[in-house]
């Protein structure tokens, strides 16, 4: 972990002590997680140009999916909330004397996930006298790769269009435990598909 | 040679039983009083066995009937009772459908001449209902109705059941879990079993009271699963009521080796809790072991739960050493008497079982204990005209290898008196602690003692023992057997809901640790169906969440305490 944030850090020392551009920007759009359904997505982006056509980005982002029913040897009925933090390296191709940068950018970054149980379902175990709890694991590395378009409708001021898909599993847990024994029942949930369609509609301001 | 002694007194009291038994009265006595001949005939018939077929009977109507046309009016009585059909004087409640008319006038015509000719030919009209007559009529009218134009059919009245939910399904609190969706456990019910004596009257209350559909399996000679009474029938139903979605097996047995192949087909299909209402007398030594606690042992190691009754022996069971204080080889009570007794009503059958602690090693395997060197002996004495007279003696040898138990019964009391117990001292190294129930009594046995009061299995460290507790408050009754085991161990573990509803033995009307395990079993049933829980932590969830009774914490009067499925 201390080697990739020192390794993200040498490349954005090393461009800035280049004099290489620089994005700033936010975005916001539609994230559809494969089994964990959709919901608002939104995010930041630095972005550094290291030459013409290649550019280092770091992504943030932060998405919720839909209600998730349920299944028999995965989750329970619960909302899946990720915020994954991505490095891409980017090939450029600018057109229209760069005003429009068409790009793909491939990366991978690390994955903070959280999964909330759907409260109703907590209650009416809360009421059987049992607490329900489930979580999923954060995985060091998703693979993300996607598509996008810069356009320059000012010098400094960038619309950007993107589209991702982040890749990867991960695994989870859960717990059952009875309030008046303590008992506790537990289980792992494997291989739980975490995939991602990010959709987003952003700005940049460029240096 | 002490064993070929007899006394003229048991043989006399013997034939004097018998008598009795064979004068008591039963469906002879029924059709003794009944008119011989049939009544006389409507119509003019030649029986057939198109008769039997009538397309205007139904089929009880038409085997009724047929019987009647072809065998004659005694047949038809006794078919009647066997059926438990009310079939006063001759005469029994039919539904008459009239058939449609023209116009709904027309249809309301026929229905009210149809009225009067049932009424002119002597039956009695109850009521109507648009075009369906309730009435009574005797089997030659019946008949009768079947050749008129203005009938459709005739038929008995359609059999309600009356709906029962035990009570203890919401004292429990099982009612809370019974919706709940299933987390992490299996979701579909537990597989679960009642072993019974047998199950009378199960078929007609399936899909109502019941299941669906049961898989039966009868381990008795006959083969006859609904042999006897609706015991097992009524345990079922409660089981049922408790969780609901349990697949279910009715098993019935009627000896100790039917015990053991059944206990072998529950494991063989997957049963996972048994309910279990009965106790064996004289069956092991208290501590856990013997014949029938070891298949209970067996269905616990292959995962299994088995719940069972404590028992109703509390007012009936007496311990202590063995003493004679003037050595006459009698045991003494206390000091001046020798004999312990209680009472027995009129027309009940009474019994007395002894053993003492004596049992030797117990083998697992061949399913015996090494047997008892220390021989004593019961007689049996009832009470008459200020006396004491010898009914029956029980004089096994103990030489080593016998089990040290004696018994005497069923005897049937024809007259209100007590019934006493005399324990000879016949060859003994030592002065053993004795053991005695007695059966039939109507209140507490001489120097009652209630603690200890275990059969088997109840006594097994691997069954879940139920004392009985009344579902409205959870008084303890009277009857409910105490523990600890003769090793030592708390018993019951639970106390569960007595004097409930069932269909099988009505409102409120069963009563008895026989409804205590069926309350637990389904209990477990449910939990496991529910919960990702193992059957050991179902165990513990429970007795944290019991209503503790009685002095704090698990005792041998009320266990963990009142079964509860949520906490109060």
């Amino acid at each position: 972990m201390k080697k990739i944030i020192v390794c993200v850090l040498a490349v954005f020392g090393l461009a800035l002590w280049a004099d290489a551009g620089i994005r700033i920007g936010l975005m916001g759009g539609y994230a559809s997680m494969s089994e964990y359904g959709g919901g608002i997505a939104y995010g930041g982006t630095i972005g550094i140009d290291l030459m013409k056509y290649v550019a280092v980005e770091i992504k943030g982002t932060r998405f919720q999916g839909g209600t998730y029913a349920g299944s028999a040897d995965g989750l329970s009925q619960g909302v899946m909330t990720r915020m994954p933090i991505e490095f891409h390296i980017q090939g450029r191709f600018p057109l229209m004397n760069g005003k429009l940068i068409p790009y793909l950018t491939v990366g991978g970054g690390f994955g903070l996930n959280s999964f909330e149980v759907d409260p109703e379902l907590v209650s009416s175990w809360s009421d059987l006298g049992m607490t329900i709890s489930e979580k999923v694991e954060n995985k060091i590395f998703i693979p993300a790769i996607g598509l996008g378009l810069d356009f320059a409708i000012m010098p400094n001021f960038v619309v950007n269009l993107e589209g991702r898909y982040l890749m990867g599993k991960t695994d989870g847990s859960w717990s059952l435990i009875d309030n008046d024994s303590s008992l506790e029942a537990t289980g792992t949930l494997a291989d739980l598909n975490l995939s991602t369609i990010v959709f987003g509609l952003g700005f940049k301001f460029q240096f | 040679m002490k064993k070929s002694k007899r006394n003229p007194v048991i043989l006399g009291l013997s034939v004097l039983a018998l008598g009795v038994l064979l004068l008591a009265p039963n469906k002879l006595t029924l059709q003794s009083v009944l008119p011989d001949a049939p009544p006389p005939m409507v119509v003019s018939v030649n029986p057939t066995v198109d008769m039997v077929k009538n397309p205007k009977l139904d089929g009880p109507l038409g085997s009724l009937v047929g019987t009647y046309l072809t065998q004659g009016a005694d047949a038809a009585r006794d078919l009647a009772f066997n059926r438990h059909l009310s079939y006063t004087n001759d005469e029994i409640q039919v539904i008459v459908e009239s058939a449609p008319g023209s116009t709904a006038l027309n249809s309301y015509a026929q229905t009210e001449v149809l009225k009067r000719q049932i009424q002119n030919l002597g039956g009695v009209v109850e009521m109507s209902y648009k075009a369906e007559i309730q009435c009574q009529a005797d089997i030659p009218l019946i008949y009768a109705l079947t050749q008129n134009p203005l009938v459709k059919f005739v038929r008995l009245p359609f059999t309600v059941h009356p709906m029962y939910t035990s009570e203890g399904v919401a004292s429990t609190k099982a009612n809370v879990w019974q919706p709940a969706t299933a987390y992490r456990g299996p979701g579909a019910g537990t597989n679960t079993a009642v072993l019974d004596l047998g199950f009378m009257g199960y078929s007609s209350l399936l899909g109502t009271e019941l299941p669906s559909s049961v898989t039966t399996r009868s381990f008795r000679t006959d083969g006859n699963v609904s042999y006897g009474s609706v015991h097992g029938t009524a345990c079922a139903e409660i089981v049922h009521d408790m969780a609901p979605n349990a697949p279910m097996w009715l098993v019935n047995f009627s000896t100790e080796l039917q015990h053991h192949s059944a206990v072998d087909y529950m494991i063989q299909q997957g049963v996972k809790v048994v309910s279990y209402s009965l106790g064996w007398y004289n069956a092991g030594d208290g501590k856990g072991t013997g014949p029938i606690d070891e298949d209970v042992k067996k269905f616990k190691d292959s995962g299994g739960v088995w719940a069972t009754s404590a028992a109703n022996e509390a007012k009936n069971h007496w311990e202590g050493t063995f003493s004679d204080t003037n050595g006459n080889r009698y045991h003494n009570f206390e000091p001046t008497n020798e004999i312990i007794y209680w009472y027995v009503p009129s027309y009940t059958l009474t019994a007395a079982f002894l053993n003492w602690d004596d049992w030797g090693t117990w083998n697992a395997s061949s399913l015996t204990y090494s047997g008892s060197n220390n021989d004593y002996d019961m007689y049996l004495y009832y009470y008459y005209g200020g006396a004491w007279y010898l009914a029956d003696t029980s004089m096994g040898y103990q030489t080593g290898s016998q089990r040290p138990v004696e018994a005497i019964g069923y005897w049937y009391a024809n007259i209100s008196t007590y019934w006493g117990i005399v324990v000879y001292r016949y060859s003994t190294n030592r002065n053993c602690k004795l053991e005695l129930f007695s059966y039939g009594n109507s209140s507490s046995i001489l120097y009652n003692i209630e603690e200890g009061s275990l059969l088997q299995p109840s006594d097994s460290a691997s069954a879940i023992t139920a004392g009985a507790v009344d579902w409205s408050n959870d008084d303890r009754p009277y009857y409910s057997s105490k523990g600890p085991t003769h090793d030592n161990r708390t018993k019951p573990d639970f106390m569960a809901p007595t004097r409930i509803s069932t269909s099988s033995y009505g409102a409120l009307n069963f009563a008895g640790t026989s409804t205590s395990s069926p309350h637990v079993a389904g209990a477990f049933a449910l939990l496991k169906e529910k919960t990702p829980f193992t059957m050991d932590q179902i165990q513990q969830i429970l007795e944290a969440r019991a209503k503790d009774l009685g002095t704090a914490g698990k005792d041998n009067t009320y266990g963990a305490g009142s079964l509860r499925l949520i906490k109060d």
